[in-house]
């Protein structure tokens, strides 16, 4: 078992953020976190990838209790563990194309890197920064830099909400193809309807 | 990726900025670096050149005048003392050592003094080549004076370069003297009497041997004197003493202008300069109250220099701070992405605070790097340090200024590090999605 989450609730001053989430999610087994805006989708990935501490409940990663961790275990399970994917895409602007992808990597594998960045269609920019990247292109920068480290999940959020169809298909599509190379588990949270025929798994969540 | 590379690409990408706070740290090392080397090696200078001089005599002036002109060898003498006068504090029993010098030329902007070989025991200086003095005109060289043995020159009226040659005599260089550090090395050593000849007096042998045969003839008159005139023995004896005296050419009596005198006991340092100047036509200074009411002028300069040098520090400090800082902000977005993949907070901490020292460390290497050239420079263009051998000294107060500028840096660094380490990362996504 990849995650188990048992009554998990997360508040700010005594306003509910998160209703009481009870779900476990095996490996290989991606997940849709469907629902509308400001319903906690967020704030469920940002529990499970130990980002926040919850108000109650339990979050198991590979049978570890995240309250039983230190956050400095908690910050090494996510560099060890987790790759994220965010809407707005939070590239580093001053570094280059490369930089932005091996940030996470201690040591990185110039080779494999080398690789996706071909995969991905950005041989050519390799050295550009990431600032003069137009967005499709630091689209696809984003989507290696959360799978460049082989992660066992990819956390996703949002990731489809300023896309046409045709790119929304096209993003999803170059995300489960990266999540199957590295034999990743993906955790997408959207309010986007357009990507729930994709998935097998999802979960809806009502505000 | 590097933590390093990180902070070099994070610099890079603000580098007016980066530079702006590196230029400022290193002006304000390379000041405080200035202000303390000239200050260490005034009071170097100061403690060597006056070390065991209790008292100078001179004639009556500025005493701070006598003690720069006669120690340190740095301002006009106050004028000259009779030899006659000063020899009577020569052999004063509270006298351990009394030095006599005669100032006056130059050869080249370096001056000659006429004394004895005390001179050169007080400083403990050897002959590095050749050999003292013998005779007159013969002269011995300090080791920044740039002459070589057997060298012969004339010298030149006044203490600094470009007065009026000499003549009718010529010094030959017999010995050069080694490195003592003190104000010997940038003087050229003759005796006395080669001085007071070349001004046209008496040499004092000379005028000991007159002395005393003007002793002696009035002695035997004054006993014919005294056989023929019994009854007015003594009206006559002082209208003949005092006709002596006034024959006597006053002009050609040998001067000196000043006693160097190391006493046998800190009582005669008082005793001894109050008679002096109390009961005679002379002056009588204290080197090291002389040196204490000077330091304490020069401190009031190098006090400004050292305020400014601590404001630019604190301006670049200050720099550092705000760049750091105000970048943060603008950083927020960068520095929850390393959060989110896994980097933690202590990394945080250590990436921004090293990104604050590594402006530090380029500011100081930069204004050490400033600080040594303008200190070179200075020393090459201000003659009096150019003589004085002056060098870059790596000493505590060095030191003490890189830490201090180290700390400062820290404590500019650590704040916005402290801040950027405390994110809060879940906030900062949710505001920036």
């Amino acid at each position: 078992m990849l995650f188990k989450i048992t009554n998990l609730e997360y508040k700010i001053d005594n306003k509910r953020i998160l209703n009481k989430q009870n779900f476990t999610l095996e490996k290989s087994n991606h997940l849709l976190i469907l629902g509308p805006s400001g319903c906690g989708k967020t704030t469920l990935i940002n529990l499970m990838s130990g980002l926040l501490k919850p108000t109650s409940g339990i979050i198991m990663f590979e049978n570890k209790d995240y309250s039983k961790l230190s956050e400095k275990n908690i910050d090494k399970i996510r560099a060890e563990n987790f790759g994220f994917i965010f809407q707005k895409l939070h590239l580093i602007g001053h570094l280059s194309l490369v930089d932005n992808i091996i940030l996470a990597q201690k040591n990185s594998n110039f080779k494999n890197v080398d690789n996706l960045i071909k995969k991905l269609g950005l041989s050519e920019k390799k050295n550009e920064i990431a600032r003069n990247l137009s967005f499709g292109e630091a689209q696809r920068v984003a989507i290696a830099r959360g799978v460049a480290n082989n992660p066992k999940v990819i956390f996703a959020d949002e990731p489809t909400s300023a896309l046409d169809d045709t790119n929304t298909e096209n993003v999803i599509r170059l995300i489960f193809s990266q999540a199957e190379k590295t034999n990743s588990t993906l955790i997408v949270c959207t309010h986007d309807d357009r990507i729930k025929k994709m998935f097998t798994n999802v979960m809806e969540i009502s505000e | 990726m590097s933590d390093f590379k990180f902070i070099f690409q994070s610099l890079k990408s603000r580098w007016l900025n980066s530079s702006l706070s590196i230029f400022l740290t290193a002006f304000g090392v390379s000041i405080a670096l200035l202000v303390s080397q000239f200050s260490d090696h005034i009071q170097n200078r100061l403690n060597q050149d006056g070390k065991n001089i209790d008292i100078v005599v001179g004639a009556k002036g500025s005493p701070l005048q006598l003690i720069l002109s006669s120690v340190y060898h740095i301002d006009l003498p106050t004028g000259n003392i009779s030899y006659e006068s000063a020899e009577k504090y020569i052999k004063h029993p509270q006298v351990k050592t009394a030095i006599p010098l005669a100032l006056g030329d130059n050869w080249k902007g370096f001056r000659i003094v006429g004394t004895n070989s005390d001179y050169i025991n007080h400083y403990n200086a050897k002959l590095s080549k050749g050999k003292i003095w013998d005779k007159e005109f013969e002269i011995v060289a300090g080791s920044s004076v740039p002459i070589n043995i057997n060298h012969e020159f004339f010298g030149s009226h006044g203490i600094l370069e470009g007065g009026k040659t000499h003549g009718n005599k010529k010094y030959r260089v017999t010995g050069i003297l080694e490195k003592t550090g003190t104000v010997l090395d940038r003087l050229l050593l003759t005796s006395l009497n080669s001085v007071l000849e070349i001004h046209g007096l008496d040499d004092i042998d000379h005028h000991h041997e007159k002395h005393s045969d003007e002793e002696k003839n009035h002695n035997d008159h004054h006993y014919e004197e005294h056989s023929d005139k019994e009854k007015n023995h003594n009206d006559h004896h002082h209208e003949e003493h005092s006709d002596k005296e006034k024959n006597h050419n006053e002009f050609d009596h040998p001067n000196i202008t000043a006693l160097i005198i190391t006493t046998k006991s800190p009582i005669a340092n008082i005793n001894l300069p109050n008679l002096i100047n109390r009961e005679t036509q002379l002056q009588a200074a204290n080197p090291s109250l002389e040196i204490t009411r000077l330091t304490s002028m020069l401190g009031l300069g190098s006090k400004s220099f050292s305020i400014l040098s601590t404001i630019l520090i604190l301006i670049a400090v200050l720099t550092i701070f705000s760049g750091l800082a105000s970048n943060l902000e603008n950083r927020m977005g960068d520095l929850v992405i390393l959060r989110a993949i896994g980097y933690s907070k202590s990394r945080i901490f250590k990436i921004i605070s090293l990104e604050g020292m590594t402006i530090v460390i380029c500011g100081i290497v930069l204004g050490i790097f400033i600080g040594i050239l303008t200190f070179n420079i200075l020393t090459q263009v201000i003659t009096p340090l150019n003589i004085s051998q002056v060098y870059f000294m790596y000493n505590t107060n060095f030191i003490s200024i890189i830490f201090f500028v180290i700390l400062a840096g820290l404590v500019a660094a650590i704040f916005p590090a402290y801040h950027a380490s405390k994110i809060s990362v879940a906030n900062q996504l949710s505001k920036n999605i």
